[in-house]
């Protein structure tokens, strides 16, 4: 496998001067030659511990530090309906609330006497944990990472702060228009889905100490835990304490429930009133899975219509040569069922109609042509030549080799990833637009001052207005 | 069971040693920084670090908002933007052509201006404004086809650049790019042209993008909003109270003959700092640098600003109306680096908001529950001149800012008032510690501190200067700084409101 990897890295670097050869009529490019990149990235040793706790390890000298991150096979789509929030509140208590031997307090200050740090975190598909210590401090770091994984005590006051939290969250989730407009264009297309649930004060409420200490019984176990390290250590020597710190736990086996494929809602037009000076929108539609095989293709088209910052066609008409937003970007968030497309700007009230058909537009000028070879040229370089930065530290090394294999993406995707994103052409970019793209059953939603709209919302379709709760006092 | 590890070890004692002596030295800043300043000014800080074939390659400019004329208030954050714009080179298709129709559009936009932006105008002046608009937009297109707006982007990202950025704060513009090693030359080849030779085409499309900038960061935002508010509030005299993106009334006027103006005072070699960590040869960067940077000549840089902010005499307090749930900041002046309080305020910093065990975190998060988060920022909003310790916090309900306001003020006394221990004040130290670590462990993190650094306190070295003050520092100062600043007469507090408050009937006594 390495040396795959050093082969598609070459690789890289050939297609790249080729393509500036093709460029070099610019002056300032004249007699400009790229030595040979020098890219041999280290590769992680991966170890499978007794406990089914898969070790991906690296060795770095440079910095005497250790860094462990744990990817968690769970997820906020496992929070039992009426329990919305079960997820992360669990983990939120998980490390604040002390574990089974160690009071909250002396966690806290054991770790912040050594300057390290532990988080544990819960997204909609997976839950991370990580340590931060100086390698001198590595057994005592990786013991109180393990106790808390293991024998979190969901301490019933601690319990109760992240309750107040989360309904101080939830009070607060309407304060950022851009916020609020991405959430709701989430509930309006996928509906009672799992992928688009927000917790609610009642859900807030209804969630127990007893929901969380079996939700961590059932969703934190070794088999389910893959963990990057690296940093100052000798390997054999780190796999040992982390071995010994894991040891005994041994949960009985739990199957997860399987999450329903997604219902998509048909498109329309969402407006919130919100007293700003800008109108945000957010629009968007049925996006894709990990495993989709377009995918090289998809990213090419989407770079070229709104994803690669100044150089996509969505900043160069909207905001270059229009002058009516500081941002717009369009992407493709992949889940493992299928994920959803979107696209958010932001423009002065008056121009908010303007700024929408002219991204719907240019999304359907997508569908219709052929991009530029000169547009495909520049994306696709843009992405071989940038690779090198996946490799930029260990941790980062050590994270990579687990992340995608662990998600869900397809067998060897950063191995072939440079030949796959070559192989895409023009006419691959367009059948990507064809069928992933469909500008005409978009859900749009605004958050701004209607009255001033300068053209009538109207004009996109039939106006549903959604009114926020305001927060209960 | 250390002792055991020992032992087991002793057959790799020699490993082991290569690899702490390897460690030592990484740290030791001193060895790895190669610092280089060419005939014309241009100080080069140069790192090499060979993690990756990658390099960091970073720009500071000494110029930033409190540089700017006190009524072209945004000129340094436009010409920021209008610098990705291109050169007589890059970005163009016929300067020659494309250089009278941008003349013009200036001569338009001066009449063009004063109409689009009053109050009243008479039917004749309506006229009048629409017939320039459209004119303006007919040689905007004009010249727009003389040109390729993006092409330095394009330049980079074809590359396969990452994190290009650029940045205006008060004190400094800062110019970022990463990009694969082997390609450090064109970078090299396009910012010497941008400090050369820059053309600010797309002025005036550009001038509404930071328009729509300024209503998305602080017209639509509540924090954006609060911050604004705090800092007019706490500087009346000095130019840190102005935000860093202008008035909306001076951005609306600019022209561009001011932004090359500024540029033309301020983005000289010997106001600038290089910062380039990475995968280089330290050798083969300083002569290309002096290859491509050294016929750039030096210039006088005009006497910097010299109003001081007076002594703030009683609590300043003002309240921003918004649709948003409360939030408060609390801040107090103080001196800047390199002053010794300055360096007791880094530790005060860390003592109250600095992780789960930090006071405030514990007192008003975990313990009395009165607020959501709390968070602090020493040096705010810059650090050339004395500035602020800023306390920001968001309540939690039902709590309101002012209740979180006196558990905040009873914190501060704490700190007037108990010395602290030598445990938390070695914790102190411990973080500051291992944060310099961390931060050696990133390119971009680590082109960030050298160039801010020299360009704030005329070293990178300062760097090290923090930990060793750090280590210095102890209860009695931070007794005296906490007398000294925390106190009514030099606070400056904003509160963020969702209503007005309800007028109040006079109470009996």
């Amino acid at each position: 496998m390495k040396r795959r990897q050093r082969q598609t890295l070459a690789a890289a670097i050939l297609t790249a001067v080729f393509l500036t050869a093709a460029q070099a009529q610019l002056p300032i490019l004249e007699g400009l030659e790229y030595p040979p990149l020098n890219a041999n990235p280290p590769k992680a040793e991966k170890v499978v511990l007794d406990n089914g706790m898969r070790l991906f390890l690296l060795e770095d000298h440079e910095l005497p530090i250790l860094n462990i991150t744990a990817y968690i096979k769970t997820g906020e789509i496992y929070d039992p309906p009426g329990k919305t929030g079960l997820a992360g509140m669990t983990a939120a208590v998980m490390r604040d609330g002390g574990t089974a031997s160690r009071t909250p307090d002396e966690i806290n200050e054991a770790l912040e006497f050594i300057a390290g740090s532990i988080e544990v975190g819960m997204s909609d598909e997976y839950g991370t944990a990580s340590l931060n210590v100086l390698v001198k401090d590595a057994d005592m770091g990786v013991q109180l990472f393990a106790d808390i994984l293991m024998n979190p005590a969901f301490q019933e006051e601690k319990a109760e702060l992240q309750r107040g939290q989360l309904i101080e969250a939830i009070r607060r989730r309407n304060d950022s228009p851009l916020q609020t407009a991405f959430r709701e264009m989430q509930v309006r297309l996928y509906g009672d889905h799992p992928y688009a649930r927000y917790a609610s004060m009642d859900s807030a409420m209804a969630i127990s100490r007893e929901d969380m200490t079996a939700f961590h019984r059932d969703h934190f176990r070794p088999e389910g835990i893959w963990m990057a390290v690296s940093g100052d250590f000798q390997t054999d020597e780190i796999v040992q304490k982390i071995e010994k710190a894991f040891e005994g736990w041994d949960p009985p086996a739990v199957e997860h429930p399987e999450t329903p494929a997604p219902q998509f809602k048909p498109g329309g037009i969402y407006h919130i009133e919100k007293e700003i000076e800008q109108t945000f929108i957010v629009f968007g539609h049925a996006g894709i899975q990990r495993t989709n095989p377009d995918w090289h293709s998809i990213l090419v088209m989407n770079d070229i219509l709104g994803g690669s910052g100044f150089t996509s066609r969505l900043m160069r008409k909207i905001r270059v040569e229009r002058g009516l937003t500081y941002g717009v970007s369009t992407n493709f968030f992949r889940k493992n069922l299928d994920g959803f497309f979107f696209g958010y700007s932001s423009t002065q009230h008056q121009n908010a109609v303007e700024l929408i058909q002219l991204a719907k537009e240019t999304m359907a000028e997508m569908r219709a042509n052929p991009v530029s070879d000169m547009e495909l040229a520049l994306v696709k370089n843009q992405n071989i030549n940038s690779f090198v930065f996946l490799y930029t530290s260990s941790a980062q090394i050590a994270a990579q080799s687990l992340v995608y294999q662990f998600l869900g993406y397809p067998e060897g995707y950063l191995e072939s990833w440079t030949d796959n994103v070559a192989a895409v052409t023009k006419e691959s970019v367009l059948a990507a637009a064809q069928k992933y793209l469909n500008p005409d059953d978009l859900i749009i939603v605004t958050v701004g001052q209607r009255e001033k709209f300068g053209r009538p919302l109207e004009e996109l379709g039939e106006v549903n207005e959604i009114r926020l709760e305001s927060p209960k006092k | 069971m250390k002792r055991k590890r020992h032992v087991r070890f002793a057959a790799l004692m020699l490993t082991a040693c290569a690899a702490l002596c390897l460690t030592a030295s990484a740290q030791n800043l001193e060895e790895r920084v190669v610092e280089h300043t060419l005939d014309n000014g241009m100080k080069l800080l140069l790192m090499p670090r060979t993690q990756s074939p990658t390099v960091a390659l970073h720009i500071w400019v000494k110029a930033g908002s409190v540089d700017e004329p006190i009524d072209r208030t945004g000129i340094a954050h436009m010409l920021e933007h209008m610098l990705f714009k291109g050169t007589r080179q890059l970005g163009a298709l016929n300067y020659d052509a494309e250089k009278p129709l941008l003349d013009k559009l200036d001569e338009l936009h001066v009449q063009y201006d004063p109409l689009n932006t009053a109050d009243d105008l008479s039917d004749e002046q309506e006229a009048q404004r629409d017939r320039l608009k459209a004119e303006i937009e007919r040689v905007q297109q004009q010249a727009r086809e003389l040109a390729v707006p993006s092409q330095v982007s394009e330049l980079y990202a074809y590359e396969g650049a990452v994190g290009l950025n650029a940045g205006t704060g008060t004190d400094f513009t800062a110019y970022i790019v990463s990009l694969p090693a082997n390609k450090i030359e064109l970078w090299m080849r396009i910012e010497a042209e941008r400090m050369r030779d820059p053309v600010l085409r797309e002025f005036y499309t550009e001038r509404d993008v930071v328009m729509e900038e300024r209503k998305q960061r602080y017209g639509s935002d509540p924090f954006g909003m609060l911050s604004d508010a705090l800092l007019t509030a706490a500087f009346k005299a000095h130019p840190y109270g102005t935000p860093i993106i202008g008035w909306e009334s001076d951005i609306e006027r600019l022209k561009r003959p001011e932004a090359e103006r500024f540029f033309k005072t301020y983005y000289a070699p010997n106001n600038a700092v290089v910062a380039i960590v990475g995968d280089i040869d330290v050798e083969r960067v300083v002569e290309r640098m002096t290859h491509y940077f050294g016929g750039i000549p030096a210039q006088e840089i005009p006497p910097r600003i010299g109003t001081k902010e007076p002594k703030q005499s009683g609590e300043r307090r003002v309240y921003v109306k918004f649709d948003a749930e409360p939030r408060l900041q609390v801040a107090f002046h103080k001196p800047t680096v390199p002053s010794y309080d300055d360096f007791v305020f880094n530790v005060i910093n860390s003592l109250l908001t600095s992780g789960r065990t930090a006071r405030l975190y514990k007192a008003l998060v975990e313990e009395r529950q009165v607020a959501a988060s709390v968070r602090s920022v020493n040096g705010y909003p810059g650090s050339r001149f004395p500035n602020l310790f800023m306390i920001d916090i968001v309540p939690r309900s039902p709590h309101t800012p002012e209740q979180v306001e006196q558990a905040l003020y009873a914190e501060l006394e704490r700190l007037k008032n108990e010395p602290v221990s030598d445990r938390e004040l070695q914790k102190v130290r411990n973080q500051f510690q291992a944060d310099f670590i961390r931060g050696l462990n990133s390119n971009a993190g680590m082109a960030s501190q050298l160039g801010y650094y020299e360009l704030i306190a005329g070293s990178w070295r300062y760097t090290q200067t923090l930990l060793d003050k750090a280590n210095r520092i102890n209860a009695e100062d931070i007794q005296r700084a906490a007398r000294e600043y925390l106190t009514w007469e030099n606070r400056t507090v904003a509160v963020l409101v969702r209503e007005a408050p309800a007028v109040q009937e006079e109470a009996d006594e």
